[in-house]
């Protein structure tokens, strides 16, 4: 120390005749002024002791939860703990009430995550204050910004860009926040106002249940988890819950008690394995091979319910021997395209009732196979989809299963023998095998399972898909309207659904007819959606890494290249906007592309160039913000009042209350997207700007954006607890509970599914002290199923079905993505995250090993002189990345796992997990100009996949470790 | 040594208040603190002062924050800081900083120093008050700063010196606070 | 010496999912002070596996036929570090040489290290979950181990505190339990361990351990009760079993032995043995760990064929606060009296 620093004369003249206190993040405890209380004596102070001498009291708890997508394990009701505007710790309210004396309650639903969140929220990734860039994209060089500063070019941006190419270049990528509240009802109003577009992630995801979505035309078909208690067998297949349902796992574990056989089904012994009476181990990708073999048991064994299969399902129905194609009523007298036959023993024909299940005592003919006289004077061999099916279960003895997928004839035997003498079957549903490239013929298959059987629509029996429970109150939000009054406003699609309705269509058809609508309707009125997986395979060049697609995967009829190509050009599937405009503006809203598209280093490439703005809006710094224009900084969960969608699992609508302020300069999105539209409106009437058209020819009403925004006012940027409370209000299956008084209770359990194009699917009724039992709209009620034939479908005549031969379920082998290489990385989701949300949190690394790792087998370690904890190599054509491998016990030999959402920055070296994921479109789900095979909202678009990933890996060095840098 | 221990009670309140304020913006402390000894901002200060503050976007940054600079658990320090704020009366407001951010712990000090300046004459209040500034610093406030400028070498020119004067302006205070 | 009462759980290993919500849940009441960022006084592991400490089970300690037996000091790493990242230093740069990751490097042992490692050769691979706490056993052995007589068992409940006011850090108390549940403060210098949410329970709340259990593993209650969960489940079906008999304690937690589906012959065909090696299983829990198998598969079984058990009845728990006999309370109702008697014991 030369020279002291304290000198007064460093004090600007003026400063200390002035000198008061000026504390701006403070204020006197005691409510008097500052000045006062420094003026007091002050306490004794002897040491730091003293200040743990008095008691800590919280000054409240308020009721809470977390506005994020854990899907099958949403959600919690929590307690957060609150002291000087800090959330300090949260504890399960866990107040749930029992159903009925049959079941266990629900308490205390919440998990390690949950538990900590308060940690996370404070975490220093955390955003706090609007910021821009100020150097390159991803230099790290940005500067902090006014709201209005941000909002006012971004709104410039927005606006520039609608004029000069077009309201469609702008997107909204949409994260696992999405609430279907207050939050995203804002952002949704905001891209139907402006006709922008909003990416589905679903698909990208690859949680799409593509093979239930060709099964039943549609994929929400779910159960309340009190309702695994009447099930005497549960399969546990293409899912994890004990990692991945940690609230729910308990009434697996109990059920089992209850003298229930729990089955798991999986490559590996995996933490849910150990909770299963029976365990069957599968080649990773080979299920389907396991299913077929199971029905052709049930088939051959006579087991099959006639009964069920006849009313329900397309089994009865004929198909044309010639064409692969259904026999239809334009076939024979030139009727309707869309009308079906079935036999009765002898070979006459009878018409499928489209309105109604009940055959009215008809028996069909399952087997029949005859020679029927067309129109055209001309006659065709028909046979039913059963004896088709039939044929084809034969391939599938138990003997022929197991050379395909590994399992032992004996234990396909035992497995088969389960499940058939089983009284009540039901399956634990995950999104595992969506991401399988032959996930959907798996799917099929497995569904064949319960329909051969008869196990659906009863208490315990059942096939679950995919999950989703909301209020119906949103999508009115959006539109500002009264969704039932909307068809009569004359519009194309009103005029479409009045004639559907006049056909004796069913509520489910009509809804879902809307969620398709958000597609590709031009006339209507509503936000413009786009698949996520097409919209990064064409727009962000993910499909330049599937080129050698044909090479991987085994009697591919056409390159994907090709496919995807016929497909945009027919228009079986929308892009939004189309292969030859360029996406402007990204939004990405608590969305992390970067970290989560499967063969993400193509998006940095191919679509950022691309972008004159990518915004980023969340309250964290993910990967994908780091290489935003703009970062906004979103308020966190326990910031906010708002509510979340569930699941039928757990069918209760749950609550968060804003306990404290948000950080820094962090704001509720409802204030963000309202905002937004308020600075759009001032600058286009800055500009004498009063209309833009949008790509659909309609007019953009910027001059009254923030007034249509806000309802005229009624719902302003800081309304969003009234907006939130209007939904609900609004809403058919919530509104028997006050807002008032579900902001303090935090949840509410459902009456109805409601009329959401989502939730309608379930088709059940939730009645008080019963489990909800999903489709039973369609086994009880006899309404049909919104697919071609109105049936459960199992025959797809689709020229790309029959192209593929896949009209029919079948096992085809997993293709090797990524080239041709000894090992198969699976993956799955972790325990240990929700998406990437947790991943990097300081408690939960320390509760795991701390950086990214590969799970491999003993035998695999051992061939490779790897041991536990080795630094390796895993690589493929494609790509590589590193990452310490952990030699378990339990893995397939063969198989890899790579559990998921490391963000890209945990990983040393350049590469991340998804580097070596090329994930081609499967040529099939590109199917569209279909009854049922058509997009819609979270269903009926491809899907991507990883779990078919070929790699090796190999030990490294610790030279090359070290120079891969820390991590 | 300087002349540091020639500075009254309100000085060292007045330049708590200026090194909480360069702190908490990238332009603040400049109404309190001379240009000899925090240099003007540049016209850059915006992104120079998240080059060196904010990690969460710049390569070279360090945070400001004292959960990042001890391996003490986060939750546990707001606790301590919190109780320390109300020991002395202090409550935060709904819409502050973090508890331990350095611009708050400064703040403090600041209170600290002023409350010393009124309680002149005092001598069991001052001798309490010197107490708990000595042990604030030791604990929290001069441990942190002596953090921050190690990150400091790369920062631009202004929040380096700042991170420079402010450590040794806290280590001053402190020898003045062990000899007193 | 002997207590009233002796507060009492039992853990059902057949339903723990080894999320570790327990440990977050003790983490985030109890051990987020000075010096004791890396204890966890609850801590799941996977066994078989080396657990936490690691290798605890080969470190001694405790009694064999009423005899004081050697122990061995577990060393402070082998608890597993609190790691910190170098977020500020990373996240922040998208400079891979700054990937995200522990500051000290390269780890190579943490609390829960073994995690779904497991035991046996693939297809025959075994694993189950195993949550553990101070076992506030009924002679505990770190209680006769302190010179200082600063650890006791306090009268009305069995729980046994270390009284940090005459703990002096020697750690005999760490050498002598033969469960290594008591860990060593290196900034206070003493010796701290699970404490039983005394404070919780002193209010009628449940440990956080239990009642934020998602899986509903843990019953709570006095052993006495001959009403309560834990009487039936220790005393009357015998299937609750102490953790390690043989060193002499008597631990007051009990566990409720795991079950596993079944193993597979050379073909890959499901055969009759059990996954999980009676042997393996007979090194943790004694001789009667066999039978208490036994009648949960038979009693399994009955319900399976439609008929009552009371055992499994008792075992589901429809009512999850039949799960904690006399602690019903809600935290939240309670929290500001909780607090302060939080503060108490820190004082």
């Amino acid at each position: 120390m030369s020279k002291g620093v304290t000198r007064r004369s460093f004090l600007k003249a003026g400063a200390l005749t002035a000198a008061s206190l000026a504390m701006p993040n403070f204020l006197a405890r005691s409510g008097g002024s500052l000045q006062a209380l420094a003026a007091e004596a002050p306490p004794d102070f002897n040491s730091a002791l003293d200040v743990y001498r008095k008691a800590w009291t919280w000054d409240k708890t308020v009721r809470g939860t977390h506005m994020i997508n854990c899907w099958y394990q949403a959600h919690c009701a929590f307690d957060v703990y609150v002291k000087d505007g800090i959330v300090f710790r949260e504890e399960q309210a866990a107040e749930y009430q029992q159903l009925n004396p049959d079941v266990p309650d629900m308490n205390p639903r919440g998990c390690q995550k949950g538990c900590s969140f308060s940690h996370r929220m404070y975490e220093h990734n955390r955003i706090k204050h609007p910021m821009r860039r100020a150097g390159g994209r991803g230099s790290g060089k940005w500067e902090q910004v006014s709201w209005d500063d941000a909002l006012n070019a971004i709104a410039d941006a927005f606006i520039d860009t609608m004029i000069e190419e077009g309201t469609d270049r702008v997107i909204w990528d949409l994260g696992p926040d999405i609430n279907i509240g207050a939050a995203n009802a804002a952002q949704a109003r905001l891209a139907q106002l402006t006709h922008s577009i909003c990416l589905d992630s679903n698909s990208s995801n690859g949680d799409g249940h593509r093979g239930a979505f060709e099964t039943f035309g549609n994929v929400y078909i779910e159960r309340s988890l009190e309702d695994y208690f009447y099930s005497d067998v549960i399969i546990i297949w293409g899912a994890n819950p004990i990692f991945t349902s940690i609230p729910n796992a308990h009434f697996f574990t109990e059920a089992r008690y209850n003298g229930t056989e729990i089955v798991c089904i999986a490559p590996d012994y995996s933490a849910s394995a150990t909770k299963a009476d029976l365990w069957v181990p599968v080649k990773p990708g080979t299920d389907a091979a396991l299913a077929l073999a199971i029905c052709w048991q049930i088939v051959e064994g006579g087991h099959v319910n006639e009964a069920f299969v006849s009313e329900q399902s397309d089994l009865p129905l004929l198909v044309r021997t010639d064409t692969g194609k259904f026999l239809t009523e334009k076939d024979v007298d030139g009727g309707l395209e869309s009308s079906f036959y079935m036999a009765a023993s002898g070979g006459e024909l009878r018409e499928v009732d489209r309105k109604d299940l009940d055959l009215d005592g008809f028996t069909p003919d399952l087997e029949a196979a005859f020679e029927v006289p067309l129109e055209d004077g001309t006659k065709v061999q028909v046979r039913t989809v059963f004896s088709l099916l039939k044929e084809r279960l034969s391939a599938y003895t138990p003997e022929a299963a197991s050379e395909m997928c590994g399992t032992s004839p004996g234990l396909i035997r035992r497995l088969s023998k389960m499940v058939i003498e089983a009284k009540a079957l039901s399956n634990v549903s995950g999104s595992s095998m969506n991401k399988y490239f032959h996930g959907n013929l798996t799917e099929r298959a497995m569904i064949l399972i319960w329909v051969l059987l008869g196990q659906m629509g009863r208490k315990g029996a059942g096939y679950s898909a995919f999950g989703f429970l909301a209020n119906d109150g949103w999508e009115d939000y959006v539109s500002g309207l009264r969704m039932k009054d909307r068809f009569t406003f004359g519009t194309e699609i009103g005029l479409d659904l009045v004639w559907d309705w006049m056909k004796g269509e069913t509520s489910e058809q009509f809804f879902k007819k809307l969620s398709t609508s958000q597609f590709i309707d031009p006339g209507g009125n509503l936000p413009v959606w786009t698949s996520s997986a097409l919209f990064w395979h064409v727009h962000g060049g993910v499909a330049e890494l599937a080129e050698q697609a044909d090479q991987w995967v085994p009697n591919l009829k056409k390159p994907v290249k090709e496919a995807l190509h016929e497909s945009l050009e027919q228009k079986w599937l929308p892009l939004q906007p189309p292969a030859d405009k360029t996406p402007r503006i990204m939004f990405h809203y608590c969305s992390n592309p970067l970290r989560s598209v499967r063969g993400s280093q193509k998006l940095l490439e191919v679509l950022w160039p691309k972008l004159k703005l990518s915004v980023a809006i969340d309250f964290r710094m993910s990967s994908t913000a780091l290489q935003a224009d703009y970062v906004l900084p979103a308020a966190a969960w326990y910031e906010v009042t708002d509510h979340k969608w569930v699941t039928p699992l757990v069918p209760y609508n749950h609550v968060t209350n804003k306990a404290v302020e948000p950080l820094g300069e962090a704001k509720p999105d409802f204030w963000i997207f309202t905002m937004l539209a308020k600075h759009m409106e001032a600058r286009a009437k800055a500009r004498g700007l009063d209309f833009v058209e949008s790509h659909l020819g309609k007019e953009i009403r910027l001059a009254n954006l923030y007034q249509d925004m806000t309802m005229d006012g009624r719902f302003g940027e800081d309304d969003g607890d009234a907006a939130a409370g209007a939904i609900l209000e609004q809403s058919s299956n919530l509104s028997h509970v006050s807002w008032e008084e579900q902001k303090e209770t935090g949840f509410v359990r459902y009456d109805g599914i409601g009329l959401s194009p989502l939730s309608i699917g379930n088709a059940g009724e939730l009645k008080e002290g019963e489990p909800f039992i999903p489709l039973t709209y369609h086994i009880d009620d006899k309404q049909p199923y919104p697919t071609q034939t109105r049936r459960i479908q199992f025959y797809l005549d689709h020229p790309l079905y029959l192209e593929h031969d896949e009209h029919l379920p079948r096992f085809k082998a997993p293709p090797s993505i990524g080239g041709d290489y000894p090992l198969t990385m699976t993956g799955g989701h972790t325990r240990w995250s929700v998406h990437s949300v947790w991943r990097d949190n300081a408690l939960m690394q320390r509760l795991n090993r701390g950086q990214p790792y590969i799970v491999v087998g003993q035998k695999d370690a051992e061939a490779r002189s790897i041991a536990d904890g080795d630094w390796v190599r895993c690589y493929n054509d494609v790509g590589e990345f590193f990452v310490r491998a952990k030699v378990i016990t339990g893995a397939m030999p063969g198989q890899t796992i790579m559990y998921h959402s490391w963000e890209n920055y945990q990983f040393a070296g350049s590469g991340d997990a998804r580097s070596v994921s090329p994930s081609p479109i499967n040529p099939v789900e590109l199917a569209g100009d279909h009854a049922h095979l058509k997009i819609g909202m979270l269903e009926g678009q491809p899907g991507c996949f990883d779990r078919d990933t070929r790699i090796e890996i190999e030990k490294i060095s610790p030279e090359d470790r070290a120079r891969l840098g820390k991590g | 040594m300087s002349t540091e221990a020639s500075l009254t009670a309100l000085e060292r309140s007045v330049f708590y208040r200026g090194l909480a304020e360069a702190f908490r913006s990238p332009s603040g402390g400049t109404n309190v603190l001379d240009e000899s000894w925090i240099p003007a901002p540049s016209p850059n200060a915006k992104t120079e002062f998240l080059e060196a503050f904010e990690p969460s976007v710049s390569k070279t940054a360090c945070s400001l924050y004292e959960s990042a600079h001890s391996s003490r658990d986060q939750t546990a320090l707001f606790e301590e800081l919190i109780r320390w704020y109300d020991h002395f009366g202090l409550q935060r407001k709904a819409k502050a900083e973090l508890p331990d951010h350095i611009s708050v712990e400064l703040e403090f000090m600041h209170f600290l120093c002023y409350r010393e300046h009124l309680s002149e004459g005092d001598e069991a209040a001052l001798g309490a008050l010197r107490r708990a500034q000595k042990d604030f610093l030791n604990n929290h406030l001069h441990p942190l700063s002596i953090s921050i400028l190690g990150y400091s070498q790369s920062f631009a020119n202004r929040f380096k010196v700042l991170c420079g004067n402010c450590e040794q302006f806290l280590r001053e205070h402190t020898l003045v606070l062990d000899n007193g | 010496m002997t207590s009233k009462r002796q507060v009492a759980m039992v853990i059902d290993l057949n339903k723990c999912i080894g999320c570790q919500t327990c440990t977050i849940a003790c983490k985030t009441q109890w051990t987020n002070r000075e010096g004791m960022e890396g204890m966890w006084w609850n801590t799941v592991s996977t066994a078989p596996g080396e657990g936490t400490p690691k290798g605890w089970e080969k470190m001694g300690g405790g009694f064999r036929k009423g005899k004081a037996q050697p122990g061995k000091l577990p060393k402070q790493g082998e608890f597993g570090t609190a790691w910190n990242f170098n977020t500020d230093a990373a996240l922040f740069q998208g400079d891979t040489h700054n990937t995200l990751g522990p500051i000290t490097g390269d780890p190579d042992w943490g609390t829960n290290w073994d995690e779904d490692v497991g035991g046996g050769e693939y297809p025959n691979s075994f694993q189950f979950y195993i949550p553990r706490i101070c076992n506030h056993c009924t002679k505990p052995a770190c209680m006769e181990a302190c010179p200082r007589g600063a650890i006791f068992k306090r009268e009305e409940d069995g729980i046994v505190v270390i009284n940090e006011d005459h703990c002096r850090g020697f750690r005999f108390c760490q050498e002598a339990c033969p469960y290594k549940e008591i860990y060593y403060n290196t900034v206070t210098g003493v010796s701290q361990k699970c404490i039983m949410c005394a404070p919780r329970l002193e209010e009628g709340v449940p440990t956080a351990c239990s009642r934020q259990c998602p899986g509903r593993v843990r019953f709570l209650g006095f052993l006495d009760d001959e009403d309560g969960p834990i009487h039936k489940l220790v005393y009357k079906y015998k299937v609750a079993l102490a953790l390690h008999p043989e060193y002499e304690t008597e631990p007051n937690v009990f566990y409720i032995p795991p079950l596993a589906p079944p193993s597979f012959d050379e073909e890959g065909n499901p055969i009759d043995e059990d996954r999980i090696p009676l042997d393996y299983l007979e090194s943790l829990f004694g001789k009667e760990v066999g039978p208490a198998v036994e009648l949960l598969k038979a009693e399994k079984a009955k319900k399976k064929a439609g008929g009552e058990s009371d055992l499994m009845d008792t075992l589901i728990a429809r009512n999850w606060m039949d799960m904690f006999g006399p602690f019903t309370t809600n935290p939240k109702d309670v929290a500001r009296t909780l607090e302060q008697r939080v503060q108490n014991r820190q004082g």
